[in-house]
Formats: structure tokens, sequence, C-alpha cells
């Protein structure tokens, strides 16, 4: 009789580790939500907080901008990373000791390739290209708890494992139009939406469930977790998971890809002599999935109780490491299907008023509100800009939200004859103190213009 | 000049962005830190109800569930069969080849040294001829008549002509033969009557200086008679009992267990078993006769059928048990095997009186069969194993607890062991500290031996790091060594009664580096 001993342990951790390894690549990333932008109304970008938002110049081209954006909660970098002997070191209990009970990640990033705005007379035309991925995840503490510090702290709980995730990325080619008609100005976007790559559990299945018996551990898990995924998620067994996400990457090979989706942006503008109202929503839409597409569904109970020796007392032959991860893969067994699904992009709602105090100064209030998924995140922000020189306009905002109350934007505008570079940031204690942050954010973007309307 | 103050606090503000990036890109290479995990994972399940552990000893056990649903443990030896060729061959032997006829009527004697008394014989194959010696010049008809043999109502008669005097020195043997097969031998006091007859040309009846019956391929597939004393000579044969294969000590009692003899018989005379070895060989090789006067007087007399059931098969059962023999003794000494060798004896009484009748397709079968039922006594019966291991993938492991739960139903208590071995089989550790432990205790019985109600028990055993690490690094084995005794440390009388099962579940919890 020959028996190896499986490493249970390291297989449990591989097994916990298949959720982990989704939200680890996009820890590196981090950008801001769109406030301060939305005030910088010299500033052609501006307008994708608002169609109706236009600029005065007969043309404007926009190339290479890009905007990041992360936000969290749980512990910030200085809580849990500290430096010991010359490498940097994260601190896995510090890190679940301050976690919630449930926890987000949210991160967007967009590469603005290039866009061309033009204006004939009241009516203004744009075409833009943009590389968007969008990125979010809703986590138990328990994930990370069962992940690093082991189930045994949970021996006879049922621990609840579900979690949210959606991953995707895209190409959107936008063309958009606004017509002034007085005071008023409104706008609106129709957006070809190419799907490059995507990973999504199923809104209504994304729920599972690890019990530790007291007896002796035997674990039973209790799935009912549909993961779609396009091109993103290779699953063959929990030892072998690969993923390929490529966040942020930038890629034209699924330019006109078959996973397309159309979506739309409305905006209206209405100018008071001094005061200014502004509403939009943005990003009616959904991408439909269907190239490269397999949906993986765990939805079943499985009880493990270890290997079975029970032909060892009868002094057979008894099943060795090979058959424990069998037995574990049983566990672990996933369904593939290859049905298409779909993404609604984050709805986004700008709602405004900005008070022009002079020709160079204005300052304003802005509601923001986002719904990804079943989550709305809302912002409150004041801010306002100042032409500061004839070449450099500055501008800076405040904002409530994510529990905190430092979150204070700044926002720097520099023309140079016909090319204007911009940078804006809502969290500028991020960028000073980025190791106690949770919300980080930065756009810049630089474009030409031509044709400018003589001030009168 | 302000207007470089301004780009100035661009400038900082991007390199501030792009300090914070920084802080990011450092987490791409950092390491992990924690005051290590603790998991909790089952290891392994091991169940077995009474049959499983019996089912798993040997390949021709087998288990017989009584009315009560109490188990026996049966090991059969092989089929012995004993055919009538024996005897048969032995009784056409004893027919002379050429048998010398005195007078033209002859009154040859049938029987045998064996006693053998025949009232009826049938040919299955078998030929005559007739031999002569004469001086007559001329040709002679010649006819040969065995007077109590019939066939389809005739008498068996071989005619020939042949010219005489022979020239092989007057000597003829007949060109023609009479086949025998079918023919009824019916000798009348135990002589059958053989007539010949021989005339001249001239049709007068001569008498020949020599005549003989001449008998080729005689044999015979019916027998009727007193067919004397004879002797089947058995083949010797050996029964393993493999319950006891992996025992290394302790004492088991099995109550009332049997030795069975099977017998089929399709002989028509009475048969008496001659048995010339019975004996058990135990664990430690000691050599135990069976004691019975079944073996040294008497006998085992066989069923048979009578003279109306000719063709049938007569079955039946005999045991050795405790009250005809010393069973309880030689089979509670651990025994591993039966050798035995079983003749049979056929008229065993010499009755002349005894008539009986053996056809060419008469048999006997003799099986024997050892019965052990689970109702009994064990203390520390203990049996031994080892399997090898390897540790080596648990290198970030700082502590393990084992923790083992045993459910018993069994009315057995098993007491565990397990060694740690190194390479050369050198005790390295052991599972548990204190020593050979009892892992759950025999649930208990009422007095009938009947299970009352499940015992359960769990253990603890805690392997610290100091511990764990000389396992991990030097184990290449583990002996494993179990023990069982019935309830009352093996003082009680119990019943293995079927269903009966013991899980031995064990899970870990164990702490990383």
């Amino acid at each position: 009789m020959n028996i190896k001993v499986p490493n249970h342990f390291t297989l449990l951790r591989n097994a916990f580790a298949f959720a982990a390894l989704f939200f680890l690549p996009a820890a590196s990333t981090f950008a801001q939500h769109e406030l301060g932008l939305h005030f910088m109304r010299q500033v052609w970008h501006s307008g994708l907080t608002n169609p109706a938002i236009v600029q005065p110049e007969a043309v404007s081209i926009s190339v290479l901008g890009l905007r990041n954006n992360l936000s969290f909660d749980g512990p910030t970098y200085n809580q849990i990373v500290s430096t010991e002997n010359g490498q940097t070191v994260i601190d896995v209990d510090k890190f679940v000791d301050k976690l919630n009970p449930q926890n987000h990640l949210r991160d967007d990033l967009e590469l603005n390739t290039i866009a061309v705005a033009l204006k004939f007379g009241s009516l203004h035309l744009s075409l833009a290209h943009a590389l968007r991925y969008q990125a979010f995840f809703k986590y138990p503490k328990e994930l990370p708890q069962v992940v690093w510090q082991g189930n045994a702290q949970f021996i006879g709980q049922t621990v609840e494992l579900g979690n949210e995730l959606q991953f995707f990325g895209y190409h959107e080619l936008a063309a958009g139009a606004a017509w002034e008609a007085g005071p008023l100005t409104l706008g609106g976007r129709v957006k070809y939406l190419s799907g490059i790559t995507s990973a999504v559990t199923d809104e209504n299945h994304h729920s599972a469930t690890f019990f530790t018996d007291d007896d002796v551990y035997q674990i039973t898990l209790a799935g009912d977790y549909v993961l779609n995924s396009a091109g993103a998620v290779n699953y063959d067994g929990f030892t072998d998971l690969q993923t390929d996400f490529n966040f942020g990457g930038l890629t034209f090979d699924k330019f006109f890809s078959s996973n397309r989706g159309l979506a739309f942006d409305f905006g209206a503008r209405l100018q008071l002599k001094q005061l200014e109202l502004a509403a939009s929503v943005l990003d009616l839409g959904k991408i439909t999935w269907d190239k490269d597409v397999t949906n993986y569904a765990a939805t079943q109970t499985v009880t493990y109780s270890g290997l079975d020796f029970s032909e060892a007392l009868t002094g057979e032959e008894v099943a060795g490491l090979e058959a424990a991860l069998d037995t574990l893969k049983t566990l672990y067994q996933v369904s593939e299907t290859h049905n298409s699904f779909e993404t609604k992009l984050p709805r986004r709602v700008y709602l405004s008023a900005l008070y022009h105090l002079t020709d160079k100064v204005s300052a304003g209030v802005l509601f923001f509100s986002e719904k990804f998924r079943s989550q709305t995140n809302t912002r409150v922000a004041v801010g306002g800009t100042a032409e500061l020189l004839p070449f450099l306009t500055a501008g800076a905002s405040y904002a409530l939200g994510n529990g905190r109350f430092d979150n204070l934007g700044i926002n720097l505008a520099l023309t140079l004859g016909p090319a204007q570079l911009f940078a804006v940031t809502d969290n500028i204690f991020a960028a000073l103190n980025a190791g106690d942050s949770k919300d980080f954010g930065a756009r810049l973007g630089a474009r030409i213009m031509f044709g400018a309307e003589q001030e009168e | 000049m302000n207007h470089w103050k301004h780009i100035g606090c661009l400038a900082i503000l991007s390199m501030l962005i792009l300090s914070a990036c920084q802080k990011v890109e450092n987490l791409t290479g950092a390491g992990l830190k924690n005051d290590g995990a603790e998991f909790a994972i089952p290891l392994f399940t091991a169940r077995t109800s009474i049959e499983d552990l019996i089912e798993g000893f040997d390949q021709i056990t087998y288990l017989e569930i009584d009315n009560e649903g109490l188990v026996h443990l049966r090991y059969k030896g092989d089929v012995l069969t004993q055919t009538a060729d024996d005897f048969l061959q032995a009784a056409s032997d004893s027919i002379p080849p050429a048998i010398p006829l005195v007078d033209t009527l002859f009154a040859l004697p049938f029987s045998s040294p064996q006693q053998l008394k025949v009232d009826k014989a049938v040919y299955k194959t078998g030929i005559v001829r007739f031999g002569v010696q004469s001086d007559y010049v001329g040709t002679i008809d010649f006819k040969l008549s065995i007077l109590h043999a019939f066939k389809n109502g005739q008498v068996a008669t071989l005619e020939e002509s042949f010219p005489s005097p022979p020239p092989l020195q007057g000597f003829y043997i007949s060109q023609n033969f009479l086949d025998m097969s079918g023919y009824e031998l019916l000798p009348q006091n135990d002589t059958v009557l053989i007539r010949y007859e021989a005339y001249t040309d001239a049709g007068d009846k001569i008498e020949l200086p020599q005549v003989f019956l001449i008998s080729e391929d005689v044999y015979f597939s019916y027998i009727e008679g007193v067919l004397g004393n004879f002797t089947h000579n058995g083949r010797a044969d050996t029964i393993f009992i493999d319950f006891f294969e992996n025992w290394i000590q302790g004492e088991v009692f099995f109550e009332n267990p049997d030795i069975f003899i099977h017998v089929q018989n399709s002989f028509g005379v009475p048969t008496r078993s001659d048995i010339k070895v019975f004996d058990i060989i135990t664990a430690d090789n000691q050599r135990l006769p069976l004691e019975s006067t079944f073996i040294t007087d008497t006998g085992i007399d066989f069923v048979y059928p009578a003279l109306n059931e000719v063709g049938q098969v007569k079955e039946m059962t005999f045991a050795f048990d405790e009250n005809n023999s010393n069973i309880e003794e030689v089979l509670g000494s651990k025994p591993v095997a039966l050798e035995y060798d079983v003749d049979a004896l056929m008229n065993p009484d010499n009755l002349s009186s005894e008539r009986g009748f053996i056809t060419d397709s008469s048999y006997y079968n003799v099986q024997v069969e050892v019965d052990l039922p689970l109702r009994g006594r064990a203390s520390d019966f203990a049996m031994l194993d080892t399997f090898s291991v390897d540790f080596s993938s648990y290198a970030d492991v700082a502590e393990i607890e084992f923790k083992m739960v045993a459910d018993n139903d069994m009315p057995l208590e098993i007491v565990a062991q397990a060694w740690f071995l190194d390479e050369q089989g050198q005790v390295v550790d052991s599972l548990f500290a204190e020593g050979p432990t009892a892992v759950v205790e025999a649930a208990p019985v009422d007095a009938a031996g009947l299970v009352t109600s499940p015992t359960q028990a769990t253990h603890f055993i805690n392997f610290d790091a100091l511990r764990f690490e000389q396992i991990r690094n030097a184990v290449k084995k583990v002996a494993l060594r179990g023990s069982f005794s019935t309830t009352g440390q093996g003082s009680q009388i119990v019943k293995a009664i079927a269903g009966q099962q013991a899980e031995i579940r064990m899970g870990m919890r164990l702490k990383t580096q």
C-alpha cells in the first residue's frame, strides 16, 4: 500500500485563489470620477460629461487623452504596506482587519485616441474614438479572510463567499451633435461599441457559501455562481485557471468584433444670463457578447470529506494524491455553456448649476450619480475655475462621497496658441498622500483648436 | 515670472500624481506578510462493516448471514469427486481374457476376491470370441452360448464354421465375435452357464480337446449385487483461513464453530468415510488434529440410493461441532489452514446380505467447509500493516493538530497506533505519544451478545513545529497497528450482525508559517 499525502492546504488555497485572481490585476491601476472636468467649460473634454457642453472653436482636434479612475473601500496603502529589510511588504492581517463586511473596487480606464469636433453655426458635430475598460468587484470580507488566513476561524459557520464581478473593455466610436437654440443647447451622442474582452458574473447568480464542519472539518461548497466570459477566462479546473483581461491594453485588433453594442448620451444646457444649468445622462446602452463566449456555472452543492480510506482497513490499495485532486476537481466542477450575454454600461447622471461670476471666473455645484450593476454611487461637489492668465486657467472642486471629506480636486488648463493641455484630478490629497487615500483619479488631455470666435 | 510659477505648479502636480502611481507600482513586487494562516481540512474517512472487513481478507472466504442476522465466515475447500471408474475397471479386470471351458456346458464362477457377488451386470463394452484346439479333419460348425447373458430376451450366441484341423498347431480363434454391449449378465448361484456345440460335416456333435471363452475390452455400465468392500482413495486438500493472516498477537475465540462435510452420493452401496488427515494449522505453526470418534472409530456413513433409486444423487451434510469433537479448541487457536485427506470405504461392514449397485455414472463428492460464526470473543487481536507516505510538500506547515472521530456500532473495541518510520524502518515518532490508544470502545451488548447502542470517541493529536519538522524530513513509511477486543475486553460473548459498521474520520488543522 502506498499513500501519498496530499498537500491539502495548498490545494485549498489554490481553490480560494481562483476567486482572488480575478481582482488582483486591477489593483495596479487607479483613477477618479469626473467631477472637476465638468466645471472646465473651456476644455473640449468637459463635453464628455454632457454632450450639450460645446466649444466655440470651429475645429477642435483632440489626441491621446487619458483618464484613469480607482476607488475602493477597506484599508489604504499606508495601513497595510510597509518596508521591511528593503522590501515592500503587504500586511495581510491588517488588510483583512480593515475590510468592511462587503467591499467594493471600482476602476475605469479610458484612452481617448482622437476626437474631432466641428462647429457649423449653431450646430456642433463631433466624432471620437476611445478605448475604455471598466471594472467592478464586490466581495465579502470573508473571501480574503479564507484565502489568506484560512478557514479554521470559520469552523462550524457558513461563510458567504459570493461576489459580483464585472470586467470589460471595448472600443467606443462616438458621433455627437449639439444644437444651440438661444440659451438652450441640446446635445446627444450615439456610440458604437465593439467589445474586446469581458468577465462578468450573472446578476442573479453570484452567490457561494463555504461551510467547514466541526466534526472533522468536512467542507461543503454550495454554489449558485455563473461567470460569463468573452475571451477573458479559461477555466479548466481550479488548478488550471488562465485569465487574459489585458486591462488597459491598447489594442485595435477587435475594433469591429462581433461583440457589439450601442449606447447613447443625452444632455441639455440652459444659459440664464450668468447662471448656467446643465443636465446629462450618459452611457445608456449595452454590449452583447457572442464571440469567444463561455459561461462557467458552479451551481451544485458538494461536500468533501477527505479521501476514502475504507479500502485501507482491509489491506487494499488506497487512492493517493491523484485521487485527491480528482475529488477536489469534482468539488469545483464547473459546467460550461456558450450562450451570448449582455453587459450594461454604468449609467451616469450629471446635474449642475454654474454661475459665471465674471468672464474669467465661474463657480457651481454638481450632483453626480453612477449606477453600475446593483450599486449606485453618488457625489455632490462644488467647484469652479478662474482664468489666471490668458493662457492658464486653474480650478478646484470639493466633493462629498465614499465616506470621505477630503476630496479636494484641482485642475489646470494651459493654452498655448492653438494648442491646449489640461490636467484634472478630483482628489489632490490622493496625489499628495496616495498612501492614505481610497479614491484616485486623473485625466490628462490635449487638443488643437482653430477658428476661435472673437470676443465681443 | 508668475507664469513660471503656475507652470511649476503644474509640474509639481504631475510629479505628485506620478508619485502616487509609483506607490501602487511598488506593490507589484511586494511580499505578503501575515501571522500564518490556519486551515481546517478533512483528511480521510474510513468506513467498514463486518462484511467489508471479512471480504477483504480472502477471495475464497464468503459470508453467510443466518436468520438472526448473525454473520458466518465460511471457508470452503475443493469439491473432491470420486467416480465408479476404479471400481468398474477392477471388476472388468477380474474377468480373465481367456476362460477354458472344460465341458460343453460349463458353470463359470462369477465372484471376486473382494467378495464381489454379482446379481446383475450390464455390459457397456466388450466382445466375446471363442478359441478351440481341434484334430478333426473336415469342417466344424461351432456355436457358443452364454446362457445367462441376454439382450432383448435373446441368449448371447456366437456361431462360426471353420476348417479343421486349424493350421496353427490345431488352434483356432474365431474370426467372428459377439458384441456384448447392452447384454445383461444374470448369474445364477454365483455362476454363469456357458455352453458350446461343435458339429462335424456329417452332423455329428463332438467335443473338442480345448475350448476357450475369450473376452476383450469388457467394461460394465452397471453392476448389482454384493459388491464387496472397496476403498476409494480421496485427494488431500487444504483450506486456508486468511482471517488471521495479519494476526500478530491476541486471542480470538469463536463460539460454536463448525466444520461441515458435504456429501453427494449416487453409489448404491453403503460407503463410509475413512479420514486419514484432518488437522488444523495455527498461526503459530502448530498442527492440531481434529479429534472425534467419527474420525478414529465410527467414520461417517454416507447416504446412498436404494436399489429402486438408481440414478438418484443423495446428499447429506455432516457437522463436526463442539458436541462430537474438540473443534472449539482447535478453531479457537488462531487457525490459518485446515489440511484433510478423506478416503471412502465401500461396504465397510462386509455384510453379505447388503446388496447394492454401481453404475458407470455413479460418483460421490466430498467438500469440507469451515464455519466460523462471528459470535464469540476476542482479546487484543491485532493486525499490522505498513504503507509509504511523503510529507515533503508540507514545507510551509508550522503546526498540525489531527482530529480523529470514530463511530462504532460493532461490538469490537479498536486500539490503534501509527508509527512514523524512516527509510531504514526506524521509528521516528508515533501518532499517539502515550502508546497504542483505544480509538473507540466496543459498542455495549446485551446478554444475548447483541449491540445495544453505538459508541463515539474523539481524539486530538498535536504536532508542534519541531515534532512535525522531524516527521516531514525523515518519515517515509507509516506502520499502522490495530487491535480488536470484543466488548468487555474480550471477556464477553458477542454477535457480529450484518450491517454493523465502524467509521473513523480524520481531519486536521494546520498552521502555516
